[in-house]
């Protein structure tokens, strides 16, 4: 069961890929949202280096799944060139899942890197998900494109193509489109990916 | 009464609002620079309005209600998570 768990949330295309640090006193709230699948995380960064975050899945169609975890993420390097900047984070969450037959404890472990312009976006990232006892791993890379530059209080609209991939499973890479718009200190995305989910995030920094 | 006028000069030149321009490089989204307005917060009336950010150029101005140092400034850009390069007081 546990297996089967971790395939299932492994694969999920909605695993959260804000910047895990902010700014010091800056506040997250995110939310991802599938058909009868939903995440919710909350920040706060206490330094510009490190911050604490609440992480919630619930998964009605699948078993009505549901976990609760904390933790803290980290700043590793920040590189600022004039034109755009590169970042290397990690982090650690654990906490306890329960679904209609069990429960336990869940953690999971990442390291992610990524370089912007304000025309072109590059991620990458391994996180580890462990489920008592069960571990797996996911990776993640995103590239996205900016079609026009806008100013700072105005529409900014991005084309994102992410793939995922879940060690030990089938070779096919999980590929969603999606797009990604800021206005202000909101971001919404919206993807469909070639596992024919559908998602929305809602993303809030204050 | 010298003595109140010197007073006054002398509040008048410490307590005046300050314009700043701040080089900062590596601000490329808007999300991410929101933390300068965060920031600065404090030390603005307004900080959507005395608080301008320049993504093209790579500039923050701050109208200050009062002059900060110049160590604060740079204390308060690093807590937004970027680097103040040079530091140009406007007024």
């Amino acid at each position: 069961m546990n297996k089967f768990l971790l395939i299932i949330i492994t694969l999920l295309p909605i695993n959260s890929f804000s910047h895990p640090v902010i700014y010091k006193g800056g506040s997250i709230f995110q939310g991802s949202f599938m058909p009868r699948m939903n995440q919710i995380r909350l920040g706060y960064t206490a330094s510009p280096k490190y911050s604490f975050v609440y992480n919630a899945n619930y998964f009605e169609n699948i078993n009505k799944y549901q976990d609760h975890t904390v933790g803290m993420n980290f700043l590793l390097k920040r590189w600022l060139n004039y034109d755009s900047q590169a970042n290397l984070y990690t982090g650690i969450h654990g906490g306890g899942y329960k679904n209609s037959f069990s429960n336990g404890k869940v953690g999971h472990l990442f390291f992610m890197g990524d370089w912007e312009s304000r025309v072109h976006y590059t991620m990458f990232k391994v996180k580890r998900f462990i489920y008592n006892g069960e571990t797996r791993q996911n990776f993640t890379a995103r590239y996205g494109f900016a079609p026009f530059i806008a100013g700072m209080n105005e529409l900014q609209a991005w084309l994102i193509l992410q793939g995922m991939y879940v060690e030990d499973q089938s070779r096919e890479v999980n590929i969603t489109p999606m797009l990604r718009f800021f206005y202000k200190n909101v971001l919404w995305e919206i993807g469909h990916s070639t596992r024919g989910q559908s998602y929305l995030t809602l993303m809030v920094h204050y | 009464m010298k003595i109140f006028i010197f007073l006054m000069l002398i509040s008048t030149t410490l307590f005046a609002q300050s314009n700043v321009k701040i080089d900062v490089p590596g601000m490329v989204c808007q999300m991410c620079v929101f933390g300068m307005k965060k920031n600065f917060k404090s030390v603005v009336n307004d900080p959507e309005k005395d608080v301008f950010v320049d993504l093209d150029k790579k500039t923050v101005v701050v109208n200050l209600k009062e002059k900060i140092s110049e160590d604060e400034i740079k204390k308060r850009v690093n807590d937004a998570g970027y680097n103040a390069q040079k530091i140009t007081w406007l007024k």
